[in-house]
């Protein structure tokens, strides 16, 4: 058993398409696993009784939603060139995972997990309401003091307050006989925002056709509305 | 049944095994399921066929005879499975991995090969002695999950009549290393309804878990787990047992309710099958072609996932046998004559009727027979298949009777 430490950490961004939206986190976690062990990446394991490879990832995606910006990191036992393991991931990647960047970071840095801040969603709906009554639905929310809502999460019902999960939501397009919502929602140790959350407090919770999420934002990255709106539909 | 004959005319009226005297490479770029799947690992087959000729064992016949892959293939297979799969653990499969003559290079070759990678290495069928005790601790180093034994009958007597060559002695000397090596949890597989099955039987069941816990608490010092699993037995077709039926209803729930009365205490833990299931099960595996009807009528009934206990529905093939005008006792619960024609005969899986008839006298003597590897028994393999002799006899080094 390799006793050595990690040297390196690399973060991952990949994408989660629509042939893998529906399998679960922890689907992924083991995909992953697998896709790091056929590239022969010297991945770095965890101590004890059952050492697991040092995979993080920053959040989990919700069964049905697709991603495009996923964040992962793997920590290293060998130090691999950055451009190594892309080329060695890349004939790896099963239909449906993508890698769209790599960096560098620091070993000692916090995990991904505990800088994450806020998601960015693209949320597309059927068009059963008219764009302006669904513009007024996103005024009301966002002007809203506090949004109660209760939640059964299993078999108990949780009542909190969604708005200060909500940073940013705007209609962004109509698009193919429908609507194109975007939302900045909180992920975060503190709280998370639910995109059906919302989408039930719209009443378009039946409507929802897809919801992709497009970004994840750290701590110190700013939330600047109008770069994301600007970059909401680069490379998608 | 007179007699089976095929129903059409390109079909030969005798279908013949065929065996292969090298081991085909096994399939290395299996699918890789995104769900947690059962057998959720990659598989390598190390060995086919068993020497040992246990009378209640399908498998233990119609794979005869036994034939390994060389080690340098095995390792081959491994390296190129993992490269496809990435998957984390490999199982050796076999009838019996201890018997596979370099199973102990083998398994640490592969250790030293993958320590880094944490890749873990499972044997799925141990023997009961210590060196299979010594190979299990080598695949479970870091963390030891439990051991699997099979005695399959509490009895010395009925472990005789079943051609199991294990003693008492050699199951608690085993569980004695297994506890001494750091164990807490051992598994115990029996049978019950066995041919010749008494009470006593059963209760030697409950004698030898608690001694298999006693001798656990005893070099422990501390707490055991003691599963025991007892299946019903069902007679399958190629065996020496393919004459006998199957327990009825009544005992059988008679004797699991002995059991599950006198295997209470700590430490110990007892599973069981449905008598219903165990049926079910003996219908199907000595059953002729009418019961494709059946099944069909079963599952229109809607018999689906029956293997879920949840799932079974009894009734639904029950009532497809009644529609069918067939009887499940028919087939399952009824000693068949030697010489009654079988809906199997047709079928040459290479061993003989009449090896077969002689161990089921044996069986009723309480007569032990040696494995392939002490003595040939003149199963028929070899005659049957010029090809294979040379592997069969290289295998076990003796001359055919």
């Amino acid at each position: 058993v390799s006793e050595a430490g990690p040297v390196q950490r690399v973060r991952l961004t990949f994408s989660k398409g629509e042939e893998v939206k529906y399998i679960s986190h922890l689907a992924v976690m083991r995909a992953w696993e697998r896709i790091i062990r056929r590239a022969e990446l010297p991945v770095a394991y965890s101590h004890g009784f059952n050492p697991r490879p040092k995979l993080a990832f920053a959040s989990a995606l919700s069964v049905g939603y697709t991603g495009r910006a996923e964040v992962l990191d793997v920590e290293l036992g060998r130090q691999v060139e950055l451009r190594a393991i892309l080329k060695r991931l890349a004939p790896q990647l099963p239909e449906g995972f993508t890698v769209a960047a790599i960096q560098e970071m620091p070993l000692r840095a916090p995990s991904a997990q505990s800088q994450l801040r806020y998601a960015v969603y693209r949320v597309s709906l059927d068009a059963q309401l008219p764009a302006d009554v669904l513009q007024a639905g996103l005024d009301r929310l966002l002007s809203a003091a506090e949004l109660p809502r209760q939640r059964t999460v299993k078999g108990k019902v949780r009542r909190y307050d969604l708005r200060p999960l909500v940073c940013e939501l705007w209609y962004h397009s109509s698009r193919g006989g429908g609507h194109v919502l975007g939302m900045v929602l909180a992920n975060s140790s503190t709280g998370t925002g639910r995109v059906d959350e919302v989408a039930g407090e719209l009443g378009v919770l039946e409507d929802l056709r897809a919801v992709e999420r497009t970004q994840l934002l750290f701590e110190g990255e700013p939330v600047d509305p109008d770069s994301i709106k600007r970059s909401f539909f680069e490379g998608g | 049944v007179a007699a089976v004959e095929p129903r059409s005319a390109v079909v030969p009226p005798t279908i013949t095994r065929r065996i292969v005297p090298k081991l085909p490479p096994p399939p290395v770029r299996p699918v890789v399921p995104y769900v947690g799947v059962v057998h959720d690992r990659a598989n390598v087959e190390i060995q086919r066929g068993c020497s040992h000729g246990c009378r209640f064992c399908h498998a233990g016949i119609v794979y005869r005879p036994v034939r390994e892959r060389p080690v340098a293939e095995v390792l081959e297979v491994v390296d190129a499975i993992l490269h496809n799969t990435g998957h984390e653990e490999v199982a050796l499969l076999s009838l019996s991995s201890a018997d596979y003559r370099n199973i102990e290079p083998l398994l640490k070759e592969l250790l030293n090969r993958y320590k880094d990678q944490q890749i873990s290495f499972s044997l799925p069928s141990l023997r009961i002695d210590s060196f299979s005790v010594e190979l299990a601790a080598l695949t479970q180093e870091r963390r030891k999950t439990g051991l699997t034994f099979a005695p399959e009958a509490g009895s010395q007597r009925l472990r005789n009549v079943i051609n199991k060559g294990v003693t008492e002695e050699d199951l608690l000397r085993t569980v004695e290393a297994a506890f001494g090596a750091g164990w807490r949890r051992v598994k115990l597989y029996f049978m019950m309804g066995l041919p010749t099955e008494t009470d006593e039987d059963i209760e030697a069941i409950v004698e030898l878990a608690r001694k298999v816990r006693d001798v656990g608490r005893e070099i422990t010092g501390k707490r055991v787990e003691i599963n025991v699993s007892v299946a019903t037995f069902v007679p399958k077709p190629f065996t020496p047992f393919q004459w006998m039926g199957l327990l009825d209803s009544d005992t059988i729930v008679r004797r699991q309710d002995v059991l599950k009365s006198r295997l209470r205490g700590k430490g110990l833990k007892i599973g069981w099958h449905d008598p219903d299931s165990s049926l079910l099960e003996a219908v199907l595996a000595c059953g002729d072609r009418r019961l494709g009807e059946v099944i069909y009528r079963a599952w229109r009934n809607g018999a689906t996932f029956d293997a879920w206990g949840d799932r079974f529905k009894p009734e639904a093939w029950w009532s497809a046998f009644a529609e069918s005008n067939l009887d499940p006792d028919f087939y399952a619960r009824r000693a068949r004559p030697v010489d009654e024609v079988l809906p199997w005969d047709h079928i040459d899986v290479g061993v003989s009727k009449r090896f077969l008839v002689r161990e089921w006298e044996n069986s009723m003597e309480g007569k032990v027979s040696p494995g392939c590897m002490e003595k040939c028994m003149g199963c028929g393999i070899r005659s049957a298949y010029d090809e294979t002799f040379e592997t069969c006899e290289a295998a076990c080094g003796e001359k055919e009777l």
